[in-house]
């Protein structure tokens, strides 16, 4: 035990022996009872206590047995359930899964018929001309 | 506080057992109300930290696993200074004029005046420190948890609790140093 130890002890703990580490406490107390200046770090750690101890600790205004009674009246969590929302990030993927896989699919689709169908017929649009409204009303539909 | 008393209770309140739970809520409901109370400086905010970390007892009560690392009271302190640090997160205001009342031992006013004036400054100190060094002094001065249960509460290592209760207290000697100087001693 040196006086920079003690002065740590002091500074961690305060000036109250039984709050210091118990295996350093006996060589800590024969340092200040032959040091000057460790007795002097130990009148500041009381000061400082004294300080602290003023501010009081509340009693709880709760009453423990209607707390008790109140709080067991909720649902409590389960195994089942922890496992459950444990697992949710596992099942985000396979749900987004199918909706990739299709977007892909589709967008391999599209580019495919693009590409084996680069033009379109004008005889197939000439025959779909009949059955598309006219604008002006003038002509009508053959059903 | 018994560790294994409080294993076996935190186990039948798992089995639904609303005795067991009650006698949790008693052995445990002074320190946490303490802690909660230091920690945000309102006996009223306290209180609403403290139902909520019953609640969370009572929620986990089934799943707990005995052997399955904290105690009881550490995973509660735990509980406390997170929900309490959550708060003061959440409304960076702590209100002296609810710095919590005790019995008046003071033998005159001047006195009673003085002892309440320096209750609102050492409040205070501790309000203005980082929130895991007022944690540190809260359980292990105020509560006198062990340097390991300290440590288990705050989720560090043993050895970091030192050096934290050393910041936190020359902090709150910088703070109180003109208290300190007029008042002498003060025990």
């Amino acid at each position: 035990m040196n006086a920079k130890r003690l002065e740590q002890i002091l500074a961690a703990y305060g000036a109250k022996s039984e709050r210091w580490p118990e295996a350093e406490r006996p060589d800590a107390l024969a340092l200040l009872a032959r040091d000057a200046q460790a007795q002097q770090l130990l009148r500041d750690a009381r000061r400082l206590d004294g300080l602290l101890d003023s501010l009081p600790a509340s009693e709880p205004t709760l009453d423990a047995s209607s707390l008790a009674a109140r709080l067991s009246e909720r649902p409590q969590e389960t195994a089942k359930v922890r496992s459950l929302a444990a697992s949710r990030p596992r099942w985000r993927i396979p749900f987004i899964m199918p909706n990739l896989i299709g977007l892909a699919a589709a967008a391999v689709a599209g580019f495919w018929i693009g590409w084996t169908n680069p033009g379109t017929d004008n005889t197939q649009v000439a025959e779909l001309v009949p059955y598309v409204a006219d604008m002006n009303g003038e002509e009508s539909l053959p059903w | 506080m018994d560790p294994a008393e409080d294993e076996e209770l935190m186990l039948a309140s798992g089995r639904g057992d609303r005795a067991a739970f009650a006698k949790l809520v008693r052995n445990h409901l002074g320190r946490s109300n303490a802690i909660a109370v230091r920690m945000l400086g309102s006996a009223a905010e306290a209180e609403e930290v403290v139902q909520e970390a019953f609640l969370r007892v009572w929620q986990k009560a089934p799943t707990w696993r005995k052997d399955g690392g904290a105690r009881v009271s550490t995973w509660l302190a735990r509980v406390i200074v997170n929900l309490c640090i959550d708060r003061r997160r959440r409304a960076r205001s702590v209100p002296l004029e609810e710095v919590p009342e005790m019995a008046d031992t003071a033998p005159g006013a001047d006195d009673v005046l003085a002892l309440e004036e320096r209750r609102q400054r050492v409040a205070a100190a501790l309000a203005e420190l980082p929130d895991r060094q007022r944690a540190a002094v809260v359980l292990s001065y105020y509560e006198g948890l062990s340097n390991a249960e300290v440590a288990g509460a705050l989720e560090i290592s043993v050895g970091a609790v030192e050096s934290l209760l050393v910041r936190a207290r020359r902090s709150l000697a910088g703070l109180l140093a003109d208290l300190a100087r007029t008042e002498g001693v003060v025990t």
